[in-house]
């Protein structure tokens, strides 16, 4: 993780766009948890990272922060997509479809020239 | 577009720190207390529950993550150290000052002072290839330019010339402004038609004047082109003047055009077209351009024939021995001005190198008092690069602050330099203001310095040897060596070079004070000067001139208030006289001097106070019919009649007769009789000996234009309004020329006087400048030294040391470092003198001067070391060998 901070960076900005657009307004530590799970705990995530991630989409205006309460009633930020965020969101999974689709064809082309 | 957003709320965040890390902790504070909850819920102990959630989080590297996305790194670190860097200023204000007002100074002084030299004498010339533009004049065998006039075939010949590109002809001419209640008289530049073209001028309004303003009969047409001063004073700068007439002499003128600013050919009010004609009274003044790669000796050569030619056909205009001058436009100016404001770049530089000096010194001074706190600061694991950017963080505020105040100075000084630089010292055309390139190569200059003596001692200090220095700084013993002999070779600069300022301001008020309190011969007090055109066509004949001249005279004599008037044509002191060669009957060896001959009426003398020392004044009645009388002054009788008595010997003036528009006495070019003898007046500037001149009845010859001398009992001018109604009474039509002068007030306007103020003022104001900032450089190098050695001082007295002992211990290597600077600045003072000497006439007793420097200096440097050397005296033995 520490070797590409901006890959990882924006991998985990993907995967918290997609989280938020699933599950609403959520906090940071929610997210981070969510993600963990969703990857089948492939990812042992160190939750810190969550917060640079969520920082640099709030500079860059696709989400939004609030302070709220959460379900066990203790203090927290949620974070919400803003429109702008969802069509990043929209953009960003096209083109990571599309890259995992030529990776995949690139693959198997290879296994079967080999 | 979503980078740049992210960037600027970065940016942002830079500026508000503390809200933001505030946000941070309370976000993870909540974070924690959300897991540990979790952790609680799957059955964890809470001690196990907080450690996990703690591990899963990394507070302090999130937070630190965190803190770097949010603002960026490099510039947060900047604002840290400049905030750091304007707390440890301010907590040495002295030192702040001093390297601001260094740089200031340097950065004001040199770009003021080259932005004039610039506007005056580099480029002043707003026309094109004005470099390869000449006047085309003589000189004689004495040296002395003559302006020549030239008639339309010698014109014509000049331009025809095949060294020369193009020519133009110019002259002035004196008009009156007619068919207004007010009359009022203005000076034309008439131009040959080809000018406007010739100087490149881009008319503001209308047009310039064109080839078809003077028709194929060679006859100019009625159309005029405004100047801008003109204009604007005139017609309060009316857009819609063209097409408008302006009357001069009865006949009424077309405006057609407007001129700029900038275009000030001739210094006249308006432009007329001039014909080419060889009519005597049409004579033109020639400027040419040379033809490119054409040298002035090749054209001199080529054109010095022609002028052999013309002055064959025409020898009233040459005189009788002469060479041809091809004169480059500023060469007049820059003999006037050229030294003073060279020397004046001089002394700048000088201040320039003194405030670097100082500059560095005190930073030397400085960087080792901040050896301590760098040592800490690495030894709590700041890195070499840090260190380095916050010291040159800290360099760089001070030279932006001092670039800041340099620029305002510049500003300031370029005006105080323009407002007082000698009157007609430089072109009209030339625009004196701030020169940006030089402005901005300045202040590059200075942040450069200042970066550079940041990175010199942020490169020595940023690597201290932490353990020894942390160790040795309570044992202050005698200092760096390599850091002393700098600071001494610094001090003895700064010192020499001081001395040579002080030195040279010395003579510049010298020089002052010799032009201020001299002799002048005659009483300037209550006394002005008024010009009378007179009308050439009402008063024609030379009876009528000289009786109206006399009624004239006696009108302004009897306006109540006035004490006396005198006619005076070219005699209005301190610079009077028309220059003219003279034969003395039964002297031989005469023919190659000239003297300064006026034309007076006889109240001259009273008017002015000039005593009468032998024979006696001519009355009216021999001014009245022409007598050929005169008076000669004191200079003129040491110098052509050593033995024998002047009175009753004859004197001829032989040119009178050819000075254009004027009416010679009817007997005029006969021998004069010498019947007197007057005091000597300062007749040729105010800095150079009295020449030898004579004066004659102003019937002798009637110019123009005239002046009255007006003495009056109190305040001259406010006299202005009551003798223009009593002229006015007299005659109806006679306007006065627009700036009378008021003779005290006209002294202090001459180059002369303006000059030597200028100098002095610049000289001595630089100059305690300069003594200021070596005196605060002498005081921080001494007081350093004494902190270096307080434990020192402790052991010295301790021992047993009397103060005295330790003030020498103190003064004992300054006192040689000053000396070394004495003598040092006094060699070359007195080799620079020899220099500034020749440059600007200063001639002073060069040896009194430097002494006078060299006390000044030594008193004030006497000051500035004993008062930290006292301190020294004052160390408390116990606390400087405990606390050192």
């Amino acid at each position: 993780m520490g070797e590409k901070p901006e890959v990882w960076l924006g991998t985990m900005a993907l995967m918290a766009l997609k989280t938020l657009e699933l599950m609403g307004p959520q906090h940071g530590y929610g997210l981070a948890r969510r993600i963990e799970q969703i990857s089948g705990d492939a990812f042992s995530l160190n939750y810190g990272t969550i917060y640079p991630v969520l920082l640099k989409l709030e500079q860059e205006g696709s989400i939004e922060s609030e302070w709220g309460f959460s379900e066990n009633n203790r203090k927290a930020k949620f974070y919400k997509l803003t429109p702008a965020g969802q069509k990043e969101l929209e953009k960003e999974a096209r083109s990571w479809e599309q890259a995992t689709q030529i990776l995949a064809r690139f693959l198997t082309s290879a296994k079967d020239l080999a | 577009m979503k980078r740049l957003r992210a960037w600027m709320r970065r940016l942002h965040g830079v500026f508000q720190p503390g809200d933001r890390e505030q946000e941070i902790a309370e976000e993870l504070q909540s974070h924690l207390e959300l897991h540990i909850d979790d952790n609680l819920q799957r059955g964890m102990a809470p001690e196990a529950a907080r450690r996990r959630a703690l591990i899963s989080l990394g507070l302090e590297r999130t937070k630190q993550e965190y803190r770097e996305r949010s603002t960026i790194p490099a510039i947060e670190n900047f604002v840290r150290d400049a905030r750091f860097g304007l707390r440890s200023l301010s907590k040495s204000r002295g030192y702040a000052l001093i390297v601001i007002l260094s740089l200031a100074l340097g950065i004001g002084a040199t770009t003021a002072v080259f932005s004039v030299i610039y506007g005056v004498l580099l480029n002043p010339y707003p026309y094109p290839a004005a470099d390869r533009m000449v006047h085309l004049l003589v000189q004689d065998t004495a040296g002395h330019l003559v302006w020549p006039l030239y008639s339309g075939s010698e014109f014509r010949e000049v331009r025809q010339a095949s060294s020369v590109e193009s020519a133009v002809g110019y002259r002035n001419r004196q008009w009156d402004i007619t068919g207004n209640d007010l009359p009022e008289s203005l000076l034309s530049t008439d131009l040959t038609s080809n000018g406007f073209e010739y100087f490149g001028v881009h008319v503001l309004l209308g047009r310039g004047l064109q080839p078809s303003d003077v028709s194929t009969g060679q006859v100019a047409q009625p159309v005029t082109v405004l100047t801008y001063t003109f204009w604007l004073r005139y017609y309060d700068g009316d857009p819609h003047i063209i097409g408008k007439t302006i009357q001069l002499n009865h006949v009424n003128y077309t405006i057609v055009g407007v001129a700029p600013p900038r275009f000030t050919w001739g210094n006249g009010d308006l432009f007329l077209p001039a014909v080419i004609s060889d009519d005597p009274s049409q004579k033109l003044e020639i400027n040419l351009r040379l033809k490119q790669g054409v040298t002035l000796q090749l054209a001199q050569a080529e054109l010095g024939s022609l002028m052999r030619q013309f002055a064959r056909q025409d020898p009233q205009q040459f005189p009788r021995n002469f060479r041809t001058h091809l004169t480059p436009l500023n060469e007049v100016f820059e003999h006037q001005v050229g030294p003073i404001l060279y020397l004046l770049l001089g002394a700048v530089g000088l201040l320039l190198l003194i405030g670097c000096s100082n500059v560095s010194i005190l930073g030397m001074a400085r960087g080792t008092a901040q050896k301590q706190e760098l040592a800490v600061k690495s030894a709590l694991g700041a890195s070499r690069f840090r260190l380095l950017c916050s010291l040159l963080t800290e360099s760089l505020l001070l030279s932006l602050a001092g670039a800041g105040a340099g620029i305002m100075l510049a500003y300031q000084l370029v005006e105080f330099i323009r407002d007082r630089l000698p009157q007609s010292s430089f072109p009209g055309e030339a625009i004196i203001r701030i020169n940006l390139p030089v402005l901005a190569f300045s202040v590059t200059l200075s942040l450069l310095c200042g970066i550079l003596s940041g990175v010199s001692g942020a490169l020595e200090f940023s690597r201290p040897d932490i353990e020894q220095v942390l160790r040795a700084s309570s044992s202050k013993v005698a200092g760096h060596v390599h850091g002393r002999t700098l600071h001494r070779v610094l001090i003895a600069g700064q010192v020499a070079l001081t001395v040579v300022l002080l030195s040279g301001a010395g003579t510049a008020m010298q020089a002052f004070m010799r032009i201020a309190h001299r002799p002048l011969g005659y009483d300037q007090h209550h006394v002005m000067e008024i010009g009378f055109p007179i009308d050439e066509h009402a008063f024609a004949t030379w009876k009528t001139r000289e009786q109206y001249l006399s009624t004239l005279r006696d009108a302004v004599a009897s306006t109540p208030g006035v004490t006396g008037a005198a006619i005076s044509l070219y005699a209005t002191p301190p610079d009077s006289g028309w220059d003219t060669a003279f034969l003395l009957r039964g002297h031989s060896g005469t023919e190659s001097r000239r003297i300064s001959a006026h034309f007076v009426s006889a109240d001259y003398f009273s008017v002015l106070q000039i005593p009468l020392l032998n024979g006696r004044l001519w009355d009216s009645a021999e001014s009245a019919h022409g007598e050929q009388v005169g008076l000669i002054n004191q200079a003129m009788r040491r110098e052509f009649f050593r033995d024998e008595s002047p009175i009753g010997q004859f004197i001829r003036l032989p040119k009178i007769g050819y000075l254009q528009y004027s009416l010679p006495a009817p007997n005029e070019g006969g021998w004069i009789e010498i019947i007197g003898v007057v005091g000597d007046t300062v007749n040729n500037g105010l800095d150079r000996p009295v020449r030898p001149a004579i004066y004659v009845p102003f019937s002798a010859l009637m110019a123009r234009g005239t002046q009255i001398l007006v003495r009056t009992e109190g305040q001259p001018l406010a006299l202005l309004p009551a003798i223009r109604r009593s002229v006015q009474k007299l005659n109806a039509a006679q306007t006065t020329e627009p700036e009378p002068r008021d003779l005290e007030e006209w002294m202090r306007k001459q180059p002369d006087w303006a000059r030597a103020i200028l100098i002095g003022t610049l000289f001595s104001g630089f100059s305690l400048l300069a003594l200021a900032l070596a005196a605060v450089g002498l005081f921080s190098v001494v007081a350093y030294s004494v902190a270096q050695r307080t434990s020192e001082f402790g052991v010295r007295i301790a021992l047993g040391a009397q103060h005295t002992d330790v003030l020498k211990a103190v003064l004992g290597s300054v006192s040689a470092t000053i000396g070394a600077g004495l003598v040092g600045g006094g060699i070359l003072a007195f080799s620079l003198h020899r220099l500034a000497g020749a440059l600007v006439v200063m001639k002073g007793s060069d040896a009194f001067v430097l002494a006078g420097a060299a006390l000044l200096l030594i008193a004030v440097a006497a000051i500035a070391c004993l008062i930290p050397a006292y301190r020294a005296t004052t160390v408390d033995p116990v606390k400087a060998l405990r606390y050192g």
